[in-house]
């Protein structure tokens, strides 16, 4: 089947199997390889992009669903203002050591940054925003230490990208 | 991956026409997806995907007189943020919350957490005890027919489903009882992103320092969720006292019939539901006293 969507703003039109993942679409077509493959079931986030505005997995998007569909990926993000000011961030608070989970996590924290200011962000929020992605090496720590100081920060991050 | 037929209906009307034209191939139902694309490899080839996702009349939350309608294909997310839920329902968003992740919810929908059937399906127990009808769709016929939810299920991850019929939506009446009290807690590995092992949700009324009634189901201990019936029926008019509380976690132990899984034992999951059942009851107490 023919698909056009857009990724990271520009227009793309792909040929792929219905239930082909949005993952492997981006990597292996594409070659977006900022975002990546931990456990290919939900589980761990690091496949984690916007679809629609909407934080999703990629490993669970078939291609069926996106027909007319508007993907943004980590690679897409990394030339506006406010993602420098998260690299900055999770470098000093040491919330990045192997960086496989790396681009899941920021892609979270984009998610986080927009929808709330520090005022309506508690401990409980923080842990919420971070169910669906997996570090094996930081012990978490780092990365929450790296949100909150963002949180602090009055950092503009817009409600959608690429629309 | 093999090239699998797949057809993405607007209405059901249409999903009607196509099925007319498929005499006898097997049908996959595909909603969000966050189940069957897991299981991607073991679908069988030959059969034909009806994606789902793209009908608009599957989609929404509406309220009309005495019932909240949601639609089967609505997400997770779009019912824990939806204001009627959180105001009128707010066991299930208790019980959402605790599901999956926002990736996972943005994706996942109710209709596919019913349809899946899996005894440990989150959203099940507390529809069960709220006494939701579901509105099924057959292509067949072209009609549409509502059922209790409790005749959905025949066993562990099979509902009684006819052939490429849908779950249109899930029907909740609006109680009129004010000052209903509601439980729901599920125990797993870990707080966040866990398979239910064990899980109870209730709703009850509770006056005079009697509870007046209560309703009771446990996920993850049957092969299909169900009514706690003869513990709801033993407190029922009781005072609440540790006796009473109890021989409830006595009764609703005899009630279910837990296996040993991969997940837990058999042992575990009646400690944990006899616990539950503790927990909602104190915490039904406390409740009343403040
Ligand atoms: C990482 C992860 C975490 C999860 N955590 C939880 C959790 O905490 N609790 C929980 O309960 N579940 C959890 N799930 C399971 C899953 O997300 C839910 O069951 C979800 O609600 C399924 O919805 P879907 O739209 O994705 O279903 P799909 O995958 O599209 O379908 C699931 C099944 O339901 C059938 N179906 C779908 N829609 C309909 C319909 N309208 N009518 C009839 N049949 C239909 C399909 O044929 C299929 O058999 C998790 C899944 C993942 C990947
Ligand atoms: S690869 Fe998608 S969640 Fe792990
Ligand atoms: S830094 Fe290695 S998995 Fe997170």
């Amino acid at each position: 089947m023919n698909i056009d969507l857009t990724v990271n703003g520009k227009p793309v039109s792909i040929e792929a199997e219905p239930l082909d993942r949005l993952l492997d679409i981006l990597r292996d077509k594409l070659e977006l390889t900022g975002t990546k493959e931990g456990c290919g079931e939900g589980e761990c986030g690091a496949c984690t992009v916007f679809m629609n505005n909407k934080l999703v997995n990629s490993c669970l998007v078939p291609a069926m669903h996106l027909h007319n569909a508007n993907v943004v990926t980590i690679d897409g993000l990394r030339d506006f203002d406010f993602f420098r000011f998260i690299t900055k961030a999770y470098e000093e608070n040491g919330a990045v050591q192997c960086g496989f989970c790396t681009p899941g996590f920021v892609m979270s924290t984009i998610n986080l940054l927009r929808n709330s200011s520090e005022k309506n962000v508690g401990d409980e929020e923080i842990k919420d925003a971070f169910a669906g992605n997996i570090c094996r090496c930081t012990g978490y720590d780092k990365i929450i230490k790296a949100v909150r100081q963002l949180l602090t920060m009055d950092i503009k991050v817009p409600e959608r990208f690429y629309e | 991956m093999n090239s699998m037929q797949y057809y993405s209906p607007n209405t059901l009307d249409e999903y009607h026409k196509i099925y007319s034209e498929l005499s006898g191939k097997d049908i996959i139902v595909f909603s969000g997806g966050t189940d069957l694309m897991i299981g991607r490899y073991d679908l069988p080839q030959d059969a034909v995907i009806i994606d789902i996702s793209r009908i608009d009349e599957l989609k929404g939350i509406e309220i009309k007189e005495d019932k909240i309608f949601i639609g089967s294909c609505t997400t997770l997310n779009e019912i824990l943020y939806s204001h009627k839920i959180q105001n009128d329902i707010p066991i299930l968003i208790k019980a959402i919350k605790t599901m999956a992740s926002e990736q996972v919810r943005n994706r996942a929908t109710i209709g596919g957490n019913i349809g899946n059937a899996s005894p440990a399906g989150d959203t099940i127990t507390p529809l069960v005890v709220l006494e939701v009808r579901v509105e099924i769709f057959s292509p067949e016929s072209n009609e549409v027919r509502t059922i209790p939810i409790k005749s959905l299920f025949c066993g562990p991850c099979a509902t009684t489903l006819k052939k490429g019929e849908i779950i249109t939506k899930i029907i909740i009446p609006l109680s009129k009882d004010k000052d209903v009290f509601y439980y729901f807690r599920k125990i797993g590995q870990r707080n966040a992103m866990t398979i239910t092992k064990a899980s109870l949700s209730a709703i009850a009324k509770y006056s005079d320092g009697k509870i007046e009634w209560i309703k009771l189901a446990s996920g993850s201990v049957s092969p299909v969720v169900k009514r706690i019936s003869k513990t709801e029926e033993f407190l029922k008019g009781k005072v609440l006292t540790p006796a009473v509380i109890d021989e409830a976690r006595e009764m609703i132990a005899k009630e279910i019939s837990p296996i040993t899984d991969i997940r837990s034992t058999k042992a575990f999951r009646l400690l944990i539901t006899k616990n539950l059942l503790g927990d909602c009851l104190y915490y039904l107490i406390r409740q009343q006293n403040i």
